[in-house]
């Protein structure tokens, strides 16, 4: 197993964020969903040891507490989290020194891939909110890791690019890796994602797979309308719009 | 709605976006909003008092000089920390989030935009600078009956404010550029030396001022030529500052591409030590720890003793500056195996260097021993002060910088340490204190081995 989650509560003062959430994840891609502050990103965070949380997690086996995990898992946070005043060439070495990646050729490829030569040298603090998206997604592959924990990666990419992260997530499933991952692009969900979890204020409120959604013959939007509550609101809010 | 000031919003976004802000690897609280409020009022009380503290105590030093201009140099001082100090945070904050987007979204027009960024800036200032003018030429007409001092005082407050304030941005636009020659960020830090030195140097110097000093600070010459240059400087520094101004409300980068780079592979340590030189180079707030040594070889002709202690305080209040070069990248940091020792261990490689630097320079003066002694409990209240960074990040608070309160009282707590060994040396004797550093030093290393991995 390459994730496991048992009964995580992340709290902020008395706010439960999540609460006592259970799942797992082999080599698939998972797809995280839910409403703003359902508390997907807290569960991110917990998963990488970023916020305090009730409960355990394990890495391949390994307790998340192990710095060691991070070798095997590469994290885009939902903001690009990344030194204003590097630029991308020197952030991507030092992420890279750290990583003690010996091999430069699989980084110039996804600088390639992701199109970003042209801004190596631009500080980080003037480029666009895409290109910065696409610095730190390229920041998480570099070491090839085992688990990729992306929270809300197609924000801002542009088309090619959104294009190329699928062809990557894919690829890494297919070589054996394991993916999770949260967007509100319900379309992107629909064709990637193997297994679908749905929080809503901090619990796990349906999971299943996407063949079982398919087979039900009900789309992803409406499903996630469905156990979120959200589809009797949708109805007020239009009438109220009429 | 009708009743909301755009300045007031932006003020408040600002204060957001210094210490409440997930930027700083913050989680989310409840009590954010009421946390802004209360830090908007607190920064601008805490802003009156001190004002008025350094109003009147530069005020009561012309009891004994009888001098006014020169007795308000200490407020001069005072005015220049401030601004150079907050208003290089506030700077950063406002060149790095783009405040005016949203606000040109809405439908005013873009001077109201400007003015309203502006005041929203400003507003950390007013109320101290209000009191200043005030307190100023009141106390001084009571304390000189001279109405010429107490305008030249009031002059003098002007344009010192001015200028800091025109320096302060001019400083902000380089830091919205992003990457400039770090010769010229060093260089620009440096500009504290100039107003800091000069005229205390003068001070100290001089009972009866050449006349050259005229071109230098006219405020000091009680004549015609004095009061006519000073009128003229204080003119000028209020067009600089109103110029630049709105040179920084109306830029924008320009960025130039090439395809040309290169990926440069490190040892962990090496490349942290890479990282934090250049952020070093490249955050003016941190850049301010380079000029210490140059500080340190000034003083050193005046005053050697006060130089070391100076040199210490120094390294020990600004220690926490090194941590805002973590500050956007902190999620970065702590996906990362090396984790948090090999960032601490790297800020406090590069305290240790500028101290020893600082040493040989005290060993020109023959003071080295004594800044050696200091050295253990040097490196105790450094590190103590990274400690408390670095476990809030642990503990999931994030980089709590510039919380006025927790500031105030981690002041204390990190220059306890020092100031301990020092009463000791004075006090005791010497190996006393040498005791008393290294098992604090030993103390924090447990803790730290065991807290920061």
């Amino acid at each position: 197993m390459l994730l496991s989650v048992r009964n995580l509560t992340v709290k902020y003062g008395s706010f439960i964020a999540v609460n006592s959430l259970s799942f797992s994840i082999n080599s698939e891609v998972y797809c995280l969903l839910g409403p703003n502050g359902a508390g997907k990103s807290s569960t991110l965070k917990a998963i990488m040891d970023m916020v305090p949380f009730v409960g355990g997690i394990e890495i391949l086996g390994i307790s998340n507490k192990d710095k060691i995990v991070k070798n095997y898992v590469g994290y885009v946070p939902e903001q690009p989290a990344l030194y204003e005043y590097m630029t991308p060439a020197e952030i991507i070495s030092f992420v890279s020194s750290l990583r003690g990646i010996k091999d430069v050729n699989r980084i110039n490829a996804l600088i390639r891939a992701f199109s970003l030569e042209m801004f190596m040298n631009t500080p980080i603090a003037s480029l666009s909110i895409g290109n910065k998206q696409k610095v730190s997604i390229l920041l998480s592959l570099i070491h090839e890791p085992k688990l990729l924990i992306l929270d809300e990666p197609f924000n801002a990419l542009d088309v090619l690019s959104v294009r190329v992260l699928k062809e990557l997530i894919q690829n890494h499933v297919k070589n054996g890796g394991g993916v999770l991952f949260s967007t509100h692009i319900m379309e992107v969900a629909e064709k990637i994602c193997n297994r679908i979890g749905i929080m809503n204020r901090g619990i796990m409120v349906m999971e299943a797979s996407s063949d079982n959604i398919r087979e039900a013959g009900r789309s992803l939007e409406d499903v996630f309308l469905s156990v979120t509550g959200l589809d009797e609101e949708i109805k007020d809010i239009l009438k109220g719009l009429e | 709605m009708s009743n909301v000031k755009i300045h007031d919003v932006v003020y408040k976004q600002i204060i957001y976006l210094m210490y409440t802000s997930r930027s700083f690897g913050l989680s989310p609280k409840p009590d954010a909003i009421s946390k802004i409020k209360r830090n908007a009022v607190t920064i601008k009380i805490s802003n009156i008092i001190a004002y008025t503290i350094a109003t009147v105590v530069s005020a009561s030093i012309s009891i004994i000089n009888k001098d006014a201009p020169f007795s308000f140099i200490f407020l001069d001082l005072i005015i220049l920390a401030n601004i150079f100090t907050t208003g290089l945070n506030v700077i950063f904050f406002v060149t790095n989030y783009d405040l005016k987007t949203f606000l040109l979204s809405l439908p005013l027009t873009e001077r109201d935009i400007n003015i309203a960024v502006f005041r929203g800036i400003f507003e950390f200032f007013y109320y101290g600078f209000l009191a200043s003018i005030v307190i100023a030429p009141i106390s001084t007409y009571i304390i000189t009956l001279s109405v010429l001092q107490a305008l030249m005082a009031e002059l003098e407050i002007v344009f010192f404010f001015s200028l800091s304030f025109a320096l302060v941005i001019l400083l902000g636009k380089r830091i919205r550029l992003g990457i400039t020659s770090a010769l010229f960020r060093v260089g620009t830090s440096l500009i504290w030396i100039i107003f800091i030195i000069l005229p205390y140097g003068f001070t100290f110097r001089y009972l009866i001022l050449p006349p050259y000093i005229l071109l230098i600070f006219p405020f000091g010459f009680l004549n015609v030529e004095g009061l006519l240059l000073s009128l003229l400087y204080t003119g000028l520094s209020i067009v600089f500052a109103y110029n630049q101004a709105l040179k920084f409300l109306s830029f924008r980068v320009t960025s130039h591409y090439s395809t040309k780079y290169s990926i440069k592979l490190q040892s962990p340590l090496i490349t942290y030590l890479h990282k934090d030189i250049k952020g070093l180079l490249r955050v003016p707030q941190a850049s301010f720890l380079l000029t210490i040594p140059v500080f340190a070889f000034i003083f050193s002709f005046f005053v050697p003793i006060y130089a070391i202690f100076y040199t210490i305080f120094m390294i020990t209040t600004s220690s926490i500056m090194l941590i805002l070069l973590e500050a956007s990248g902190i999620q970065l940091l702590l996906s990362l195996p090396s984790g948090l020792r090999s960032s601490y261990i790297s800020k406090l490689l590069i305290i240790l260097i500028i101290y020893l630097i600082d040493v040989l320079i005290f060993s020109f003066f023959n003071h080295a021993y004594l800044s050696l002694i200091m050295l253990p409990s040097l490196i105790a209240s450094v590190e103590l002060s990274l400690f408390i960074s670095y476990n809030n990040v642990i503990k999931g608070k994030g980089i709590m910088i510039a919380d006025p309160l927790s500031l105030l009282i981690r002041e204390i707590e990190i220059n306890s340490i020092i100031g301990v060994a020092a009463l000791l040396v004075f006090f005791a004797n010497v190996y006393y204190s040498l005791i008393f550093s290294i098992i604090s030093l030993i103390i924090i290393n447990i803790v730290i081995y065991k807290k920061v991995k």
